[in-house]
């Protein structure tokens, strides 16, 4: 059992912390890094499907986009508690996703992921069009929240707000990745017919799975609305929904339980950085992810993971060891006898 | 042993070539994610975002209102600039996507930390500016969304609107229509929250003026034959056919009004035109009356500001400035005078005092332009405008008649009616 020291949660989470201190120097601000760990939740949340259990759904934006609006509804029409909010918005994600489960839990393969999609199209046009509930077009404004004398407006104040969650969500699914439930997940996705028949009952699993996913991308859509002060039914759009599948496959979640967190991090920045200088920064994304899916067909982590095929370092040791940083287990010299 | 993995990787390229294209990515990457600071190094320059449509179904109204921006840029800079600094635009594309809109307001105010934004087409990505500008404490001048509510029930200390709101071109429209034309109405309403707005407003102008609405058809956004409600329409036979439908609908809708004789057969008013939709159409399409906020023609003082606009955009797309361009100078410049009489480019609380009592004599518009305190509305003269016979045109441009101009105030609602509530600075 790896000391938590040395665990890559921890990692990521100290350069999750320490990241404000970095964003202006690199033309970013802070507000731009709660949007990346927002995102980054949302992908690890999506990738508890596609890359552990090995279902690929176009339709996520539909708990997302529901999990954005109940908090905005809680606060409307219930309370000003913040956590009370993101509490009902995670429970409506999760919901959303279990009634939709229920439904096309059965399915496999592109039947699956066609339904997914119908699905969000429905979410998206209830939520454009139901103008006296959602606001429509237009959105649903809310105002700001405070805890105590913390006010949820100030940028740093929210960004350690949100990398809480963050925190939060990476140990959950994490956990829950390494326990049974989890190996059944993933069996899943290698061999259905095989964990059948080995007497589980797979659509339980996939159901869990999937209502997981919700939970955790409703909450991301909480968080969002407390961010941007209103919950719009645009990411609820199947090409939203896109968004994710991309960012998640483009960081290497197919192979790695932190690439989500890599393409989400990647795709928020180009985004925001590129589109102030051409509207065409989907093209250069674009072309990023072709060149991505050909060359390291495991995602920007996949291939940073890699080992060397004689047996050596990983390449983002080797990377690093290009820069002068001297990292993992040194190659033995010819003759040399190591003592372990 | 790993068996040798074929695919393109490994084949033909290596891995380290492999590392120094993936080092090199690195370093474009960094230099992208430099260059919004390297472009807009602050220096002793006064910033101004502008959140605008380049591209959606707004896109060319957009490119409208940005060459009026300019020009007010132009001039000012001209003269040594506001309060001593050059002004310079810091564009942003709203895509006419309100979440893209308010994204982008964010990234001005945190990111570029401007104190001014203007801009904005469609009514939802102003709200969501508007919405930005409030909680950032910085100001936002609409140039060019109707929608009532900006000035109604979401009106904020720290935004101000140009056109005239949604009430106020349906109410001067209606009020000639019903008198110089007829009291049996038809309407087709473009079923999105704009479209929806008007038609309620129209429906209430004619109960309160003794018409009739014989009939109304919903037309769903994005409708490209129109060709079995046009038929409703000839079955009803109205006095006046209503079109309060925009965009690209409303360019398919005329064209095969046209196609149908319908056009010639009923005379036709919209509670809201913008001058791009006519020059698209040309003159023996375009068809109607309807209220614009300006028009080049519409009295012998706006000369100047065409030359002036010809001389800027020689190349421009259309070659007389329209109603969204002319908004968007009035807006640049009306801002620019408030932070002149302000004295202050940083403190937005005393700007918005002086905008709130800023007064100024527009040539362009032949009148006095103000700032409606109570409501943050632009007060000054507006068109009632009639489509003209290409018969009729002195040239290409010369699309519309001017039927009769009035001033915003005196067709809006008074301050007793208005649902806006302000709140203190």
């Amino acid at each position: 059992m790896k000391a938590v020291g040395r665990s890559p949660i921890f990692f990521v989470g100290l350069i999750f912390f320490i990241l404000p201190l970095f964003l202006p120097l690199i033309g970013g601000y802070t507000d731009l890094g709660t949007e990346i760990m927002i995102m980054a939740i949302y992908a690890l949340a999506f990738n508890m499907l596609l890359g552990f259990t090995g279902l690929m759904s176009f339709g996520h934006g539909a708990y997302f986009g529901t999990g954005a609006y109940f908090l905005a509804f809680t606060q409307l029409y219930l309370t000003q508690n913040v956590w009370i909010g993101i509490l009902f918005g995670m429970l409506a994600g999760g919901l959303a996703t279990f009634l939709v489960g229920l439904v096309i839990i059965r399915k496999s393969g592109i039947y699956f992921s066609l339904l997914t999609v119908a699905f969000t199209q429905v979410f998206f046009t209830i939520g454009m069009r139901w103008t006296e509930v959602t606001g429509g077009e237009n959105g649903l404004r809310i105002g700001s929240y405070a805890i105590g004398s913390l006010d949820l407006k100030e940028p740093l104040t929210l960004y350690y707000f949100v990398f809480a969650f963050f925190l939060f969500t990476m140990v959950v699914l994490n956990k829950i990745t390494k326990s049974p439930v989890g190996r059944i997940m993933k069996a899943n996705k290698y061999n259905r017919d095989r964990t059948m028949a080995l007497g589980y009952n797979i659509y339980r699993y996939r159901l869990f799975a999937l209502t997981l996913s919700g939970l955790f991308s409703g909450l991301a859509g909480a968080l969002s609305t407390i961010r941007i002060h209103a919950a719009f039914a645009e990411p609820m759009n199947w090409f939203a929904s896109g968004d994710v599948v991309m960012m998640t496959i483009l960081g290497g979640g197919l192979t790695n339980f932190f690439g989500p967190i890599l393409g989400a991090a990647i795709f928020t920045t180009l985004q925001d950085l590129i589109s102030t200088v051409t509207i065409h920064w989907m093209f250069i994304f674009g072309l990023l992810f072709v060149s991505v899916i050909l060359f390291m067909p495991g995602g920007i982590m996949g291939f940073l993971m890699e080992e060397d095929q004689k047996g050596g370092q990983a390449m983002w040791i080797r990377i690093l060891r290009l820069v002068g940083l001297k990292l993992g287990r040194q190659k033995p010299k010819k003759g040399e006898i190591i003592s372990s | 042993m790993a068996t040798e993995k074929k695919n393109a990787f490994s084949a033909k390229i290596s891995r380290r070539q492999v590392l120094k294209g993936a080092l090199a990515s690195a370093a474009t990457v960094s230099t992208i994610a430099m260059w919004p600071k390297i472009l807009r190094a602050a220096e002793e320059t006064l910033q101004i975002g502008v959140v605008s449509p380049a591209s959606g179904n707004f896109g060319d109204q957009g490119a409208s209102e940005r060459r009026g921006m300019e020009m007010a840029v132009r001039e000012f800079n001209a003269k040594g600039g506001v309060l001593g600094k050059k002004v310079e635009m810091l564009v942003e594309d709203d895509q006419t996507n309100p979440m893209v809109a308010a994204r982008k307001a964010r990234a001005l105010v945190q990111r570029d930390k401007v104190k001014f934004m203007i801009g904005g087409i469609s009514s939802a990505t102003c709200v969501a500016v508007g919405q930005v500008a409030d909680l950032e404490k910085v100001i936002y001048v609409i140039t060019n969304g109707n929608a009532e509510d900006l000035t109604g029930a979401l009106c904020n200390r720290y935004m101000f609107r140009v056109p005239f709101d949604s009430i106020s071109c349906c109410a001067f429209m209606a009020e000639y229509v019903l008198k110089e034309i007829g009291k049996k109405w038809y309407m087709f309403t473009h079923d999105y929250k704009g479209g929806q707005d008007s038609a309620r407003m129209v429906k209430k102008l004619l109960a309160k003026n003794g018409g009739t609405l014989l009939g109304e058809t919903m037309i769903p956004m994005g409708t490209s034959d129109f060709s079995a409600y046009l038929l409703k329409v000839r079955e009803v036979k109205p006095e006046v056919f209503i079109t309060n439908v925009y965009g690209t609908d409303f360019i398919n809708l005329m064209k095969q009004a046209y196609e149908f004789g319908i056009s010639k057969e009923f005379p036709m008013a919209s509670p809201l035109k913008d001058y791009s939709d006519a020059w698209a159409l040309g003159p023996n399409i375009s068809k109607g009356i309807a209220p614009m906020e300006w028009y080049h023609y519409g009295h012998p003082g706006a000369k100047a500001f065409v030359e002036a606009y010809q001389k800027n955009f020689p190349a421009a797309a259309v070659p007389i400035p329209e109603n969204t361009c002319y908004c968007g100078y009035v807006g640049m410049k009306a801002l620019f005078l408030a932070i002149i009489k302000a004295g202050t480019a940083t403190d937005t609380k005393k700007v918005v005092s002086a905008f709130e009592t800023l007064k100024f004599l527009e040539p362009a518009n032949d009148g006095e332009v103000y700032v409606q305190e109570w409501d943050h509305q632009f007060i000054q003269n507006y068109y009632l405008v009639q489509a003209k016979e290409e018969k009729n045109m002195k040239d290409r441009t010369d699309l519309f008649e001017v039927l009769k101009i009035a001033k915003v105030s005196d067709y809006t609602l008074k301050r007793e009616e208005s649902a806006c509530k302000l709140q203190k600075l």
